[in-house]
């Protein structure tokens, strides 16, 4: 068994982080992972100090350990998550719980159907490792077609460093940026990177596990584009029972014919290296397929000259994340960017938010991004129109390079109405992979 | 035991509405039903129409699955006189139904009418909003409706404006400025004029459900304008999903309208993209026209597309019109106060796909 605990202090100082809270309204620090568990629409202000733990078996099979009394205030706040639930098999209490009896006679007539999913244990976890609220959150999501994406998300935002040095070269390591994990975590209880990249693996290949056991037609349901909603079934199984059973993973990325590759860094004492190398080549496209769509926007941008500061906004769909603020930053160190709008949408804005944060605490201050503004819209054709006449007013005189991903009617409207109100100084760059002669571009962005 | 006479009066009554997962493309997509929702100031009480007392306890799991178990609901139907005749329930049967549904139309029900209007032309914007109402807590909705674009939505459009109100009212949320009258936009009606030919650009739809409804949107779009042909313009990978929309909406305009239904797949030349290839093809046919074309994209064209398209149409003179398809919701208010009245409750708003144009 591996457990994932989860980090939530700030390694910056309170006053600093609730400064920048203030700024990007809509978020609490005390509330910070429930804001991410619950899509942002609901926080029950709770302060807690760890002791959170997710329980993950070969099958996939999640069980969130709970460890004191006050985890009851928890557990009701969890049992009524409004737009997910946990997909968690079991709420276990630990027995030493305080006024247990108490609380298990507190039953409402519809807290019942959740109650059977509590259990009293008295075991922990055999090992546990700290991984950021992203990392812990994608574990418990669900299966649906988003909660992949957050999959997804955790492992490129653990990979950041990694990805920008393929990408971009040593020049991105050296401008020294801190990923989305390191700002979590203080002192002894820093989430540590490798920590973080197995926790999100296991995430993501015990995910796709129990994905592989809901009817197909089930999980086809909540796709358009994608023809393949689970691949590989059988090499991510094999790669969970290989990281519950070694618990470490030191994974690198690296640039190959077929586009950016993972493989692993060192061998382990079983001697399975190359068989744990051929796993990981395996899932490189899915993990990392999305993230090519950067190395276009270098190429766009390398012809292009700018006369003093632009400003930039990005759509920030469903599948982005911290990672993608990061690349962007490593990306534009050589423009001289004034703004950088993230433009969210609702179904995308709790991922926005999040790493417009992680933008604001961390990016910002490098100058990389200029000041990094959240803007909440909505896939609307009459708000996107409202947006495009927002973003021209407030990039007057200036070049606005827009980064154009999200959903289709926002994408358009903006593409159309940013040419028209700027007339010459808007420059649209589609954030999807370069699309390839031999075969056809991949539909979603 | 009788029925629960309601003492408050709320400040508003909202008509059946339905709450939908943020990402549209889901086939199920729905998270709840409400069929009257009470907004009270500090709180909002859910309302369920049903017909006998017993059947209200079979919801409760529904609301509590959809995380409203621990709001107060409440169970009512137009023909409730009041009394259970000795029988004893748990559940909270209203008495006050009548006095509810005309709060529902309330002192004019113009407003309410342009209300359903504007969900309908700001859907995605709404749903959030509406989700806000019900389930964020008071520090994230003050956090969110402060936000200067929002604040700006708030002032072009009067539902928006509506919603805001709405919120700082349940949410108990004190503002030091009120919200702005809002500035009146002249509303352009969304009318297509003279297209004679529809584009329609068709990537991968993977879902059947989605397709169906694709294929009926674009029928009644089509049906609508009176165009003479629609073309489907898909690649090699979308060609099945092409063909299956083609076989659809081709004998249901041919009958109607005597309109042509074609599909062009889109060949790759060497050394370039798909992308480019797809939006030439798309451009190409539309310049082929003698008269206005309308270019129609369905579900997630890839953004290269969009952008090419986008800078290809610079000139404002262009007879190349761009329309989008999307989810919007439709409610008939007067045939729900009409079967409230009647004593039946099965009218409900619903959700189609529909097109906008740009």
């Amino acid at each position: 068994m591996l457990a994932l605990e989860l980090a939530r202090t700030f390694s910056v100082k309170d006053k600093q982080l609730h400064g920048i809270l203030d700024q990007l309204k809509g978020l609490d620090g005390s509330g910070h992972w429930a804001f991410l568990q619950t899509h942002g629409m609901w926080t029950c202000g709770l302060r807690r100090e760890g002791g959170l733990t997710l329980e993950v078996d070969l099958e996939g099979e999640r069980t969130l350990h709970l460890h004191s009394y006050k985890d009851y205030e928890l557990i009701r706040a969890i049992e009524n998550v409004p737009l997910f639930h946990f997909m968690v098999e079991k709420l276990a209490v630990h027995k030493d719980s305080k006024k247990d009896s108490e609380e298990a006679s507190d039953v409402s007539p519809w807290g019942i159907h959740i109650r059977m999913k509590r259990a009293e244990l008295a075991t922990p976890p055999s090992q546990s490792i700290k991984v950021s609220p992203l990392t812990f959150f994608a574990a418990t999501v669900g299966f649906h077609r988003l909660a992949r994406s957050f999959r997804l998300q955790a492992i490129q935002s653990a990979l950041s460093k990694e990805i920008a040095k393929a990408l971009f070269g040593a020049n991105a390591e050296a401008l020294g940026y801190k990923a989305f994990h390191d700002l979590y975590g203080v002192g002894d209880r820093k989430v540590d990177d490798r920590d973080e990249v197995l926790g999100a693996f296991v995430a993501l290949a015990s995910g796709n596990v129990r994905t592989s056991k809901i009817p197909l037609k089930a999980v086809e349901a909540e796709l358009t584009t994608a023809r393949e909603p689970i691949r590989h079934v059988r090499i991510y199984k094999c790669l969970l029972e290989h990281l519950v059973k070694s618990k470490k993973l030191n994974v690198g990325v690296r640039q190959s014919d077929g586009g950016l590759q993972l493989y692993s860094k060192e061998g382990d004492e079983e001697g399975d290296h190359e068989e744990l190398n051929d796993m990981l080549r395996i899932i490189s496209r899915d993990v990392l397929g999305r993230l090519e769509a950067y190395r276009r926007v270098l190429e766009e941008l390398k012809n292009k000259s700018f006369d003093g500061e632009v400003h930039v906004a990005i759509g920030f769909s469903e599948q982005m994340g911290p990672c993608d603020l990061y690349l962007l930053a490593s990306l534009l160190k050589g423009l001289s960017v004034e703004t950088t709008y993230v433009l969210a949408t609702p179904l995308s804005y709790p991922m926005a938010a999040i790493s417009s944060l992680y933008a604001a605490l961390e990016l910002e201050g490098s100058k990389a991004l200029g000041r990094v503004k959240f803007v909440l819209a909505s896939e609307d054709v009459a708000v996107s129109k409202s947006l495009a006449k927002y973003l021209a007013e407030g990039t007057e005189g200036k070049v606005l390079v827009y980064l154009a991903s999200g959903p289709t009617p926002q994408v358009l409207t903006l593409c159309v109405e940013l040419k028209r109100l700027k007339r010459g100084k808007a420059l649209l760059i589609p954030l999807a992979p370069l699309p390839a002669t031999a075969r056809e571009a991949t539909p979603r962005s | 035991m009788k029925g629960l006479e309601l003492q408050l009066e709320p400040k508003w009554v909202e008509p059946a509405f339905t709450l939908y997962y943020p990402d549209m493309v889901y086939s199920n997509p729905l998270i709840a039903e409400v069929d009257l929702l009470l907004m009270f100031e500090g709180g909002y009480a859910c309302v369920e129409l049903k017909r006998e007392a017993p059947d209200a306890p079979r919801d409760s799991l529904k609301y509590f699955v959809n995380g409203l178990a621990q709001q107060p609901v409440f169970y009512a139907h137009p023909e409730f006189k009041g009394d259970f005749g000795g029988m004893q329930y748990p559940t909270p049967f209203l008495t006050s139904l009548s006095k509810l549904l005309s709060k529902l139309v309330g002192e004019d029900p113009c407003c309410v009418n342009s209300m359903v209007e504007e969900r309908r032309k700001l859907f995605s914007l709404d749903n959030f909003l509406r989700l806000l109402l019900i389930y964020g807590s008071p520090n994230a909705c003050k956090g969110i409706l402060d936000h200067d674009f929002l604040s700006r939505l708030a002032n072009e459009f009067q539902l928006v404006r509506t919603r805001f109100l709405q919120i700082h009212k349940v949410k108990l949320l004190r503002r030091e400025d009120d919200i702005a009258r809002p500035a009146q936009v002249a509303s352009k009606d969304n009318v297509t004029q003279q297209v004679t030919k529809v584009i329609v650009m068709t990537p991968i739809l993977n879902n059947e459900i989605l397709r169906q409804r694709v294929a009926e949107a674009v029928c009644d779009y089509v049906l609508k304008i009176s165009a003479k042909s629609v073309i489907f313009v898909c690649t090699t990978r979308s060609r099945g999903d092409a063909k299956e929309l083609t076989d659809k909406v081709k004998p249901e305009v041919e009958s109607k309208i005597q309109a042509e239904v074609g599909m062009e797949v889109v060949e790759e030349r060497q050394g370039e993209g798909v992308e480019k290839a797809w939006a030439d093809k798309a451009l190409k046919l539309c310049e082929d026209s003698c008269t206005t074309c309308v270019m129609l994209f369905v579900g997630e064209v890839p953004k290269g597309v969009l952008v090419k398209v986008a800078e290809a149409l610079e000139s404002e003179k262009s007879k190349i019109k761009l329309a989008v398809m999307t989810w919007m919701p439709h409610l008939n208010l007067e045939k729900l106060m009409h079967d409230l009245r009647e004593g039946d409750v099965r009218e409900a708003e619903k959700v189609g796909l529909g097109v906008v144009d740009l």
